[in-house]
């Protein structure tokens, strides 16, 4: 195990490493003395339109989304104490891509830009409040885990009754876009609208880690140690709302990284669920730059969706973590 | 296991539970129950099986709510203190569950101090010493590194004691601490609790082992049925009567070595 600084500035330099690779690699080709002169505002106005509105944005909406589902998914996994759990489990994810989807639908979303986010936002805090008042009321974990289930297949049922009904292609395949996943054509003003989201979702999950670690010998032990459960869970679960409805906001659904990430810090970090939570943001954020970077440099007819690809990758790693849990 | 804080918080209050009773679904699973545990003593819970013994002991953490009656540390309800404060006051040993992670054996022992807002990332040096002061006294100093799924049972019960000593609570409550461990480590935890008793300190546990019970106690509370049935040393209290009445078995009682025959058809 090495120790947490040095885990932390080995991530954030190879993630620092990641976003100028993102700003170099592409379909015009670009010298590194280019690239930095554009980042510090001199050199031709080509150059630094491609990297301040097209390559640096679309990476950095690659970071943000990523550490808001790794954080998310770190923080759920301590406090249901499951390796599966993550936003998509509580049904935060659907929630938030059925609202979007919704105005989408319905044209709202073509009344302003501003309207796909917001209702990406108000999906994941329908969903965070509706878990936060099971959490109150409800004791078991597992019902909680089960809540989140029956909360996401519904979601989905709907989003599939949407794709059922859509009027024309052109809704179909805005809807479907949405739930695809992908940061292609993400301004800076669009990471500006979900980053508070994600970095207040960010710093309720790192205030609520002490508990995560406490949790790890149970909720009863936990208890008795001084844990206030209630505050806990609230805490938790509403962090991990917030952040991933922003990170919804501004990619569409993105799954897996939020379990994929954390599992493979948490032997880094002692098996500490407070100390995973830095590491699996920065590391779930370096690996959706690095998919981006691969998904844009791969020559394909129709440009591959960042959650498809996540997804390809992601699912059968999901099935194998499952099945090593079953032997153990 | 030392008690060095000596402010008035720490100072040994006898825990008074008085007329103690939770109701769930209609059933009383505590009823009525008063007894008083004093500092520098052991007191033992026996029962069979749903006398509502683990019940009692959530009961008087707060951690159930009480349908009627109190439990009180000092002129405190302990069920309306703020649980951290509790928490400094009352160490809780629950049943022993598989640990959610395989973590280390040093940070498991130094979640004890999570009460004094201990983050694991990065230990002040007197938790640290007290963390290892505790691992020292339950024989856990060479595993520190180790992970605690690798632990054995022995090892693991030795590990939640040291937990629950590393928060240095004036009281603990352990509900079957030596559950499936070999002859020789129960005699081991409970010399470990036994020890935490003559620093000071006070201790209402959990057992199932009747003889361990007589052995270690200086009193003996019999429950039945969520009822309190005899509060007693074993010396007086433990009688093939009372097995009788409170286990239906038949045993033969000398002194307190106890010969179980069989359960009374």
């Amino acid at each position: 195990m090495m120790s947490d600084r040095r885990l932390i500035i080995l991530l954030m330099t190879t993630s620092l490493l990641a976003l100028f690779a993102a700003c170099w690699l592409g379909s015009t080709p670009m010298s590194g003395g280019r690239i930095i002169a554009a980042l510090f505002g001199s050199g031709p106005q080509s150059d630094q339109i491609i990297i301040w509105s097209i390559r640096l944005p679309r990476a950095l909406a690659a970071f943000c989304v990523g550490a808001a589902l790794g954080i998310s998914g770190a923080a759920l996994q301590g406090l249901l104490r499951n390796p599966l759990a993550e936003p998509g489990v509580l049904g935060v994810s659907a929630s938030a891509s059925l609202i979007a989807s919704l105005s989408i639908y319905y044209g709202l979303a073509a009344l302003s830009p501003w309207v796909l986010p917001a209702a990406a936002i108000i999906g994941a805090l329908l969903a965070t409040a509706l878990i936060t008042m099971a959490a109150l009321r409800i004791s078991s974990i597992v019902t909680l885990i089960l809540i989140g289930i029956g909360l996401s297949s519904f979601a989905g049922a709907l989003m599939s009754l949407l794709i059922n009904f859509a009027p024309n292609p052109f809704t179909l395949s805005d809807v479907m876009n949405w739930m695809l996943g992908s940061v292609a054509n993400r301004s800076f003003t669009d990471i500006g609208f979900s980053a508070p989201f994600i970095g207040i979702g960010i710093g309720l999950l790192l205030l609520s880690g002490r508990g995560l670690s406490a949790l790890t010998l149970g909720e009863e032990a936990a208890q008795g140690m001084g844990l206030n459960l209630t505050r806990q869970r609230v805490l938790t679960v509403l962090g991990a709302g917030l952040a991933t409805g922003g990170a919804v906001a501004l990619a569409g659904a993105i799954g897996f990284i939020g379990i994929i990430a954390p599992h493979i810090i948490r032997p880094l970090t002692g098996h500490d669920p407070a100390r995973a939570l830095i590491p699996s943001a920065i590391f779930a954020g370096l690996c959706l730059v690095v998919a981006d970077i691969a998904i844009r440099l791969i020559p394909t007819t129709n440009e591959l969706k960042l959650g498809v690809a996540i997804a390809l990758i992601g699912a059968p790693v999901f099935i194998w973590i499952a099945a090593q849990r079953q032997t153990s | 296991m030392k008690q060095d804080s000596q402010d008035k918080d720490f100072a040994p209050f006898p825990l008074r539970v008085d007329g103690l009773s939770v109701i769930k679904d209609g059933s009383r699973l505590v009823d009525d129950i008063s007894f008083m545990l004093n500092p520098g003593e052991l007191c033992v819970v026996l029962g069979p099986n749903g006398a509502g013994k683990t019940t009692l002991l959530r009961a008087i953490l707060g951690l159930e709510p009480a349908a009627a009656g109190t439990a009180m540390l000092g002129s405190e309800i302990i069920a309306d203190m703020p649980p951290i404060a509790r928490a400094r006051r009352i160490a809780y040993l629950p049943q022993m569950r598989r640990l959610a992670w395989p973590a280390r054996v040093s940070d498991i022992v130094s979640l004890g101090r999570f009460a004094y807002g201990v983050n694991l990332a990065k230990l002040g040096s007197s938790d640290q010493a007290i963390v290892d002061g505790a691992m020292a006294d339950c024989d856990l100093l060479h595993l520190k590194t180790r992970r605690a799924d690798s632990l054995s049972g022995g090892e693991l019960a030795r590990l939640h004691c040291a937990r629950a000593f590393a928060a240095q609570a004036p009281i603990l409550l352990a509900d079957e601490p030596v559950a499936s461990l070999d002859p020789q480590h129960q005699f081991r935890i409970l010399d470990l609790i036994r020890k935490f008793v003559g620093s000071g300190g006070s201790a209402l546990v959990i057992l199932h082992d009747i003889s361990l019970a007589a052995r270690y106690a200086d009193r003996l509370l019999w429950m039945k049925d969520g009822k309190l049935i005899t509060d007693g040393p074993p010396q007086t209290s433990l009688t093939a009567a009372r097995l009788a009445e409170v286990y239906g078995i038949n045993a033969q009682v000398n002194g307190t070595d106890i010969l179980l025959r069989g359960r009374i058809i």
